[in-house]
Formats: C-alpha cells, sequence, structure tokens
C-alpha cells in the first residue's frame, strides 16, 4: 500500500487533507473572527482606557467545586471593577461594584450582542439582571465630570 | 501569504486595514481552531475560545512582540481560553483537569471534531489515525497545519518544550505506518 513507503511529509500531507476534511473551521467562526476587528474602530472612537484583568478566581482558587460565582477584578490606574458572574440556567446575573465607589454608566459589550447599559448607583454598584455566555467586556464611563471611560478586556463568560 | 509578511499584515491591521486582518484570520484560523478542539470541546464551545482568542488579538495588536511567532501566540491564547472554558464547564479543582492524558482510541465520545469520514475518502488512513493513541492524534492534527511555524504553535498549544516534537512526531507517524502496514498484510 502507498503508505507505507510514503516518507513523513508525505504522510502527512496526506493526513493534511483528511483532516481538514473531518473538522473544518465553520464558516461562522471565521466570520465572526473576521468581523472581530470592528471593535478596533469602535475603540478608536472612544478614547477608553483598557482595564486589565488582575485577578478571576476561576483560575486562582483551587476548588471551585460548588462555588457558583466567580470573581472578576478589573484594573485601569485607579479605578477597579469588581464583576460577580453567577450562572442562571444558561445564562448569566452580574452583579459589580465600581472602586472608589462612584456613579457610572456601564455597558456590558459582547460580539453579535446589542450591549447593555445600566446605571451603577451612588456607591459604584450595578446589575445586569440577565446576559448571554460568551465573549465579554464592559465599558465604564464615571458619570461625574473627571475620569476618562475604562473598558475591561475581553472575557469569556 | 509569505511567512515573512506576518509584521506587516499586523502592523496594517492595526491600522484598521480590514483586508490584512481578513488574511491573518485565513493563515491562523485552522490553528486557533484546532488548538480548541484538541481540548476536546464542542463545536459552540471551540467557537466561544476561537472568537475569545481572536478578540485578544484585536485588543493587543499593537502589542505582538514577535510577530514571527504569531502562531505560537494565538496557539497560547486559545490554550489558555480553553482551559479556562473546561475549569468552568466541568466545575472541577484546577488540577483536575489533565489535558494530556492518553484517551486511546476508545476515547471516541471525548473527541467531537471527529466526524465520520466517507469510506471513499481515505478510509485506510483514517482508520489508522483514529487507532493512534489520543496524544499522537492531537499533536499530528497541530502539525499538518500550515504555517511554518507549526512547530512553535503545536508546542504552545500543548504546553511542551518545542524541542521534544520532532522525536515525538517520528514516533507518531512510525505507530501510523505500523497501523498502515498491519491492514496491508491483512488485505
Amino acid at each position: 500500500m502507498r503508505a507505507v513507503t510514503d516518507s513523513d511529509d508525505a504522510l502527512l500531507t496526506r493526513l493534511d487533507r483528511l483532516l481538514a476534511d473531518a473538522d473544518p473551521v465553520p464558516d461562522a467562526v471565521l466570520a465572526a473572527a473576521r468581523a472581530s476587528l470592528g471593535w478596533r474602530a469602535l475603540d478608536a472612537e472612544l478614547d477608553v482606557e483598557l482595564a486589565r484583568l488582575v485577578a478571576d478566581s476561576l483560575v486562582s482558587s483551587g476548588d471551585v467545586r460548588g462555588a457558583a460565582a466567580r470573581l472578576l477584578s478589573f484594573e485601569a490606574g485607579e479605578l477597579t471593577l469588581e464583576v460577580e458572574v453567577s450562572p442562571v440556567g444558561t445564562r448569566l446575573r452580574i452583579v459589580g461594584q465600581v472602586v472608589p465607589p462612584r456613579p457610572a454608566s456601564v455597558r456590558a459589550e459582547q460580539p453579535g450582542g446589542t450591549g447593555i447599559r445600566v446605571a451603577a448607583d451612588e456607591l459604584g454598584r450595578f446589575t445586569i439582571g440577565d446576559l448571554p455566555a460568551g465573549p465579554t467586556r464592559f465599558v465604564c464611563a464615571p458619570a461625574e465630570g473627571d475620569g476618562a471611560p475604562v473598558c475591561t478586556e475581553w472575557t469569556l463568560l | 501569504m509569505a511567512h515573512d509578511d506576518a509584521a506587516g499584515l499586523l502592523r496594517s491591521a492595526a491600522a484598521g486595514d480590514q483586508g490584512a486582518w481578513d488574511a491573518i484570520v485565513a493563515r491562523y484560523a485552522a490553528l486557533v481552531w484546532t488548538v480548541a478542539r484538541g481540548f476536546r470541546l464542542s463545536a459552540a464551545d471551540a467557537a466561544d475560545v476561537s472568537q475569545a482568542t481572536w478578540l485578544r488579538l484585536v485588543e493587543r495588536l499593537d502589542q505582538v512582540r514577535d510577530p514571527e511567532a504569531l502562531g505560537a501566540w494565538l496557539a497560547t491564547t486559545a490554550r489558555r481560553e480553553a482551559l479556562n472554558l473546561l475549569r468552568k464547564r466541568r466545575d472541577l479543582p484546577v488540577a483536575e483537569v489533565d489535558v494530556n492524558t492518553d484517551g486511546g482510541a476508545e476515547d471516541e465520545q471525548a473527541a467531537p471534531w471527529r466526524r465520520l469520514v466517507t469510506a471513499d475518502r481515505d478510509n485506510e488512513l483514517w482508520q489508522a489515525f483514529t487507532r493512534l493513541p489520543a496524544r499522537c492524534q492531537e499533536i499530528l492534527r497541530l502539525l499538518v497545519i500550515d504555517p511554518a511555524e507549526s512547530y512553535a504553535a503545536a508546542a504552545a498549544a500543548l504546553a511542551v518544550p518545542i524541542g521534544s516534537l520532532g522525536p515525538t512526531r517520528s514516533r507518531c507517524l512510525a505507530s501510523l505506518r505500523e497501523l498502515l502496514r498491519s491492514y496491508a498484510t491483512e488485505g
């Protein structure tokens, strides 16, 4: 049989063709990947500061068994966004806190979604009652004049 | 796309050039998808991991330190996202998520990326391939992907030293040949 005497490279070429057929990248995944660049143009307009993920209970906790909520902390300079993510069926509930506490407008953005905007109260607390799971980021604009808007890293919730 | 175009494409994409970005996606989408699926994720989960990976690149477009190692960067990112998703899905302590075990051929259930390949498309090679240990299958799946830096990307995806891949690849291909040989003698 031909393959028995194929060189390693020739065998890999045959395998390549086989595997490309077995599990091709779905068109929707390709389209979504291409569309991702659109977020960059948006960000250039908004002139937001990136808030990095500095803590994630999913990663740091040795035992997440039984723990329903995931705790995330995003930091940009002096502003911290604490986000608690709880599963509700297949969807999510978000309870958050702007630190230092101040009123703000918080918007949850997702690819393919329209975004959900909520208000953080005078203590910086906010809730998003229902959100689909998936890649998500939060844009936080303090209500008072000072403080540039801040946008968290994309996080797969 | 020439191997040394990566830096130029990244620069153009960073400046908003959709065509350059599309070229990057075209080149590396299979790698990102394959890394995700290597963690035995469903198509929906692999799609989320892929999306998260591409969004991360958009976020860091100005900060990719080594454009020539973009494949490895994407593979590392996809691996991280996949591991996080697994932790979340299985609700298990981090240490229990061991993606490096050899499932073996009987692990059909655990490898959703394997679809039934039609019989007239190199069925013998497919049969032999699926009888390899899961580890060999995973490594070969990553190494057949086109970009020239696939070794670096595979090493990043599997979190193994890049130097281990050459010998492992030879060993896995030898096993594959042995399986094919056994089919040949069976007639």
